[in-house]
């Protein structure tokens, strides 16, 4: 707790917002910020260990959020008036894992069972979103390491589902899902003797290639599963 | 997967022991886990409907689901808890939490016996992964993936790994050089300090004659453990 709290506390200092751009960090800080506010008792112990630290915060009053809170609930009206290239006719299947909306006394800006928010930002995008029943599953991230087979055969799942629905890529909002969901497609695509090929984004980068951005200054081309198709589709 | 190994069986497949039965409810080990979940778990609330076992995610690989951990959390029955897989393969998704009408958040049930079997010296691949994490955390005060996994899986692990991390590398995703915080001495001397520090206080159990007594070694905190145990042994 007290190592969350290091970050919600520099943040504190320069009175700024927290943003959070993996669903786990942001679940941890937004539990911290929680417990330094509300908590008297746990206040007084995490604050004791950050002063050793160096920080001294008396009050909080910053909010952590998340990429896709942000984008969903601050800037959906200025994405709106900017939109220059509409993804027609790419079929995405947005995954938003455990963490983001979960639970929802910690996060609460979007249902924690039906999630909507990342498939609104797609469609707004101008792409098609599949419907997406393993949207809110797990992808077996925190256990990969200690369990790794039952980790994949987690994260086979969710891909074996988008790729039945036939999305074209796979967009999410969290860098430990995207670890199990792209590094490990080729582990998993050995081991049960599959072929998914299915690119994995983050939202930023959908978002990014409906703005008008090019895939380059996107980083697109950085992928470890490429997503040449995806781009193919765009043009 | 689960296996019957002949036991008695109720109706759906249900083993007769895992029944809810007010006669062998026991509300020491509760009360030993609430101390240690805080607020969130809320155990005696359970009233054993089997949401949490329906939506969670990883159920088909665990020996105990979670509606019956929470059973054995209300009977006391440490020994069937500690002995199950199902505290190391919960990934703390929160499904149970999110869905559980009662409001007994499993995950932090879950999180509070994890950081009670922790003290007691339990040790497994999950454990020593979450402690090395830590380990390599304090030092620099931020991660380094390569040391991380040369500490957990030796030498072997890190040539398993290598061709990823080369490619991830090529592409500018991590770097192959440690990083660190500001002052990373001053952030490791406050975690050492704050491992040290002493848990909240836990309410002495009754000892009952015919329930085993938990060991607690009170010593060790849990915060040595893991991240996620930073978080359990705290009470929000």
């Amino acid at each position: 707790m007290a190592m969350a709290a290091r970050n919600v506390a520099l943040a504190q200092k320069q009175n700024l917002d927290l943003l959070a751009s993996c669903s786990g960090c942001y679940n941890k800080s937004a539990r911290a910020l929680k417990a330094l506010q509300e908590d008297k008792e746990e206040f007084e112990r995490i604050s004791a260990i950050l002063s050793e630290m160096g920080l001294d915060v008396s009050a909080y009053n910053i909010r952590v959020r998340n990429v896709v809170d942000v984008l969903a609930n601050e800037l959906w009206d200025t994405l709106t008036s900017r939109i220059r290239k509409p993804l027609k006719g790419v079929k995405v299947a947005c995954y938003y894992g455990c963490l983001l909306t979960r639970p929802v006394d910690i996060t609460g800006w979007d249902s924690p069972v039906f999630p909507i928010s990342m498939d609104n930002l797609c469609r707004l995008c101008g792409a098609e979103v599949v419907d997406f029943r393993g949207k809110t599953k797990c992808c077996g991230g925190p256990i990969l390491i200690s369990q790794e087979e039952i980790a994949l055969q987690l994260t086979k799942q969710i891909l074996d589902e988008a790729k039945e629905k036939g999305a074209d890529c796979i967009v999410l909002a969290c860098p430990l899902c995207d670890t199990n969901l792209e590094l490990r497609q080729a582990d998993i695509e050995k081991k049960y003797n599959t072929n998914y090929n299915l690119p994995i984004v983050y939202i930023t980068e959908i978002v990014g290639l409906a703005l008008g951005l090019s895939p380059r200054k996107l980083g697109m081309d950085k992928h470890i599963v490429s997503t040449k198709p995806l781009l193919a589709k765009i043009r | 997967m689960v296996t019957t190994k002949g036991k008695r069986k109720f109706v759906f497949g249900l083993k007769q022991d895992r029944l809810a039965d007010g006669d062998k409810m026991n509300s020491q080990l509760v009360k030993q886990v609430v101390a240690e979940g805080g607020k969130g778990a809320a155990i005696a609330a359970c009233m054993q409907c089997g949401t949490c076992s329906g939506g969670c995610t990883n159920v088909d690989s665990m020996d105990l689901t979670p509606r019956s951990l929470v059973l054995m959390v209300q009977r006391g029955d440490w020994e069937k808890v500690i002995k199950s897989n199902t505290l190391w393969l919960c990934s703390s998704c929160y499904i149970c939490t999110t869905r559980c009408p009662r409001g007994v958040r499993p995950s932090d049930v879950m999180e509070a016996v994890k950081a009670i079997a922790i003290r007691q010296g339990i040790e497994n691949d999950a454990t020593r992964f979450h402690k090395v994490f830590v380990e390599v955390v304090q030092k620099r005060g931020i991660l380094f993936e390569p040391e991380l996994i040369h500490k957990y899986a030796g030498l072997e692990g890190v040539l398993k790994q290598a061709p990823l991390g080369i490619q991830l590398a090529l592409r500018g995703k991590i770097s192959p050089f440690p990083e660190t915080v500001k002052n990373p001495l001053k952030f490791s001397q406050a975690i050492e300090k704050a491992k040290s520090c002493p848990q909240p206080q836990q309410p002495q159990p009754q000892s009952q004659p015919d329930t085993p007594t938990i060991p607690v070694v009170a010593s060790t905190p849990a915060q040595k453990n893991s991240t996620s145990q930073l978080v359990s042994s705290s009470r929000n």
